[in-house]
């Protein structure tokens, strides 16, 4: 049975393949949506800190 | 769909599969609904708070219009009818339209790409049930002593930072609710990257999974900068700070430009789904795949691009360079391109189809023909000169009502009587949706079209009161919106007397229908696909 963890095409060929591998870590396994998690910190942070810095809020 | 392209499962051995796996369904109870991680569960819950929203803020909307009915003011004080004007946006923008597509979204897409459920069930219960408590606190401002918010959903400041108590709850609940969004958002995302089929290229997608994918980027990228700026208010009217307050050496008209750079890709996120809806029904209808599926791709893709460098069209009167201006009227204009693929693209996909007319076909219809009307009063606002009349009146207010109504609350409801037999088993009353089209059709035209002529004899926006030369057109509008809104009562009806029972649905449901979604079990099994279907490269997935 097809598992619901995070895997890359490569990975679900090879799960499905029947192939048994040692599960990837926390990072690897989430590393997409970890990603997509940081930039959206990193624009909410940024929208904030442009206007601080570059728009002359912070002399 | 030819199914005999699916390797190794048919849909009768899918059936079987899942009925083996009995013991696997809901859990009993009430709890059911708090803890479940299931894909069609959660799809089930947005759909429901989408539509409840949808009559509250289509109560707010009836208020709006029983005040406009006649010049004067007639039932509720100015300050009461600018917290419906803002209150009525923010409810069917966060609450009806996004959250109706991301149910959506969780019904159908796992299904389509023949993904077993989404692939952060949790994070995915978590993102709805932070919606109902965010809108439960934005709500529950109008019991506040100083009121709801009232400075409009664009909260543009100066005027949003001299609102009562209820500025603090609802720039909470702003947060909250995009907080929701993007980790919605995420899911989704992953889902598509991640769970599908084997052998399954983006290219084979359906155009609802891409349309959705290109929205889930466009909110990833879009809504952390609008809760940077909501925040940045906060601090200026809590901590001191003068981020968009001119008296401190702040910038308002910054705030704007934060605003619209969430605010136009936000339009685009209540559309594009909207598209692939769309693109999905039309072809069941006609009969014929869908017509110039890679430009319909690209164009989406066009569009969504586009959407960030366009966003200053909502801001020519505040005054900018010449070059400004120029550079956003042309790149708004450009949008029309694509779009227009879009459309061209429908129309070709039905010409010469062997076309059916069921609700969800008439609804799709509805939405080509009124969302162009929409479209075309969106680029008579993309001229510079033109707009800097238009601005502030009811034009704009017909323009986007064009493109969201008979937009994109047409597609939801096209996509509900599309797939309302696949989630429930039973065929809907085809008369009374009918009956339903075209009471709505009448009276959403009767609504909003009138708003063209007022705005352009230059009624403005957000008043309570009018002169008396818009008294006509405002009153027939009135009319239409009380006719909308009631015949919408038709469409629960539908609903819950399909729920109930009646004709049982077979399993391709439609005719014409093509996509993994269709080789399951009418209802859709609680559990599907718990085998992934092997997908050639000739299968027909979309």
């Amino acid at each position: 049975m097809r598992t619901t963890q995070i895997m890359s095409d490569g990975q679900v060929s090879e799960s499905n393949s029947g192939e048994q591998k040692s599960a990837p870590g926390f990072l690897r396994r989430y590393r997409l949506p970890l990603f997509l998690a940081v930039v959206a910190l990193c624009l909410y942070a940024g929208s904030i800190l442009y206007i601080l810095y570059f728009r002359g809020q912070v002399a | 769909m030819s199914t005999s392209d699916v390797t190794h499962h048919t849909p009768g051995e899918q059936h079987d599969h899942h009925d083996d796996h009995g013991h696997h369904g809901p859990a009993p109870g009430l709890m059911r609904w708090v803890t479940t991680t299931n894909h069609k569960d959660i799809g089930t819950l947005y759909l429901w708070f989408s539509l409840l929203m949808f009559f509250i803020g289509g109560a707010m909307a009836l208020v709006i219009r029983a005040e406009l009915f006649q010049p004067g003011i007639q039932i509720v004080d100015p300050m009461f009818f600018n917290s419906m004007t803002t209150l009525h946006a923010i409810v069917m923008i966060f609450g009806v339209v996004m959250p109706a597509f991301v149910g959506l979204a969780n019904w159908m897409i796992p299904m389509m790409i023949g993904a077993p459920d989404m692939a952060l069930p949790r994070l995915n219960n978590w993102s709805f049930w932070i919606m109902p408590f965010a809108f439960i606190i934005m709500l529950s401002t109008l019991f506040m002593d100083s009121g709801g918010p009232a400075g409009g959903w664009t909260l543009y400041p100066p005027l949003v930072l001299q609102m009562g108590d209820s500025f603090a709850f609802v720039i909470f609940a702003i947060h909250f609710m995009g907080i929701s969004s993007v980790m919605g958002s995420i899911n989704i995302v992953a889902t598509i990257f991640n769970m599908r089929a084997p052998g399954m290229t983006f290219m084979q997608m359906p155009m609802f999974v891409w349309t959705w994918l290109i929205t889930a980027y466009l909110l990833i990228a879009t809504i952390p900068v609008f809760a940077g700026a909501v925040t940045m208010l906060l601090t200026d009217r809590y901590f001191g700070t003068s981020f968009f307050s001119a008296a401190g050496g702040g910038d308002p008209v910054m705030f704007q430009h934060i605003f619209w750079f969430f605010g136009h890709p936000e339009v685009y996120i209540l559309i594009l789904p909207a598209f692939g809806i769309v693109s999905s029904i039309i072809p069941t209808f006609a009969r014929k795949p869908l017509f110039g599926y890679d430009s319909m791709v690209y164009a989406t893709a066009s569009i969504a691009f586009l959407s960030f460098i366009v966003w200053a069209h909502h801001m020519f009167t505040t005054g900018m360079p010449l070059a400004g201006e120029l550079f956003f009227m042309f790149s708004t204009m450009m949008i029309s391109v694509p779009t227009g693929v879009k459309v061209f693209n429908w129309v070709a996909t039905m010409w010469r189809g062997s076309m059916t007319f069921e609700t969800p076909m008439l609804f799709a219809i509805g939405f080509v023909i009124m969302f162009t009307i929409g479209g075309l009063s969106g680029l008579m606002l993309a001229i510079t000169p033109a707009d800097i009349q238009y601005h502030d009146t009811y034009f704009v207010v017909a323009h986007f009502h064009y493109v969201l109504v008979p937009g994109a609350i047409y597609s939801l409801m096209a996509a509900t009587y599309y797939w309302l037999p696949k989630w429930t088993g039973n065929m809907y009353d085809e008369k009374l949706g009918k009956m339903h089209f075209w009471i709505s059709t009448v009276f959403v035209n009767v609504l909003f079209f009138p708003m063209h002529f007022v705005g352009l004899a230059g009624m403005p926006r957000r008043i309570p009161d009018y002169s008396l030369q818009f008294a006509d057109w405002n009153m027939i509008a009135t009319i239409g919106a009380f006719g909308f809104g009631f015949s919408q009562l038709m469409f629960v009806y539908i609903i819950v007397k399909c729920v109930k029972g009646g004709e049982k649905a077979t399993d391709e449901v439609w005719e014409g229908a093509r996509g993994l979604e269709w080789t399951v079990a009418s209802p859709a099994p609680y559990h599907t696909f718990e085998t992934a279907p092997e997908i050639n490269p000739g299968t027909v997935t979309r």
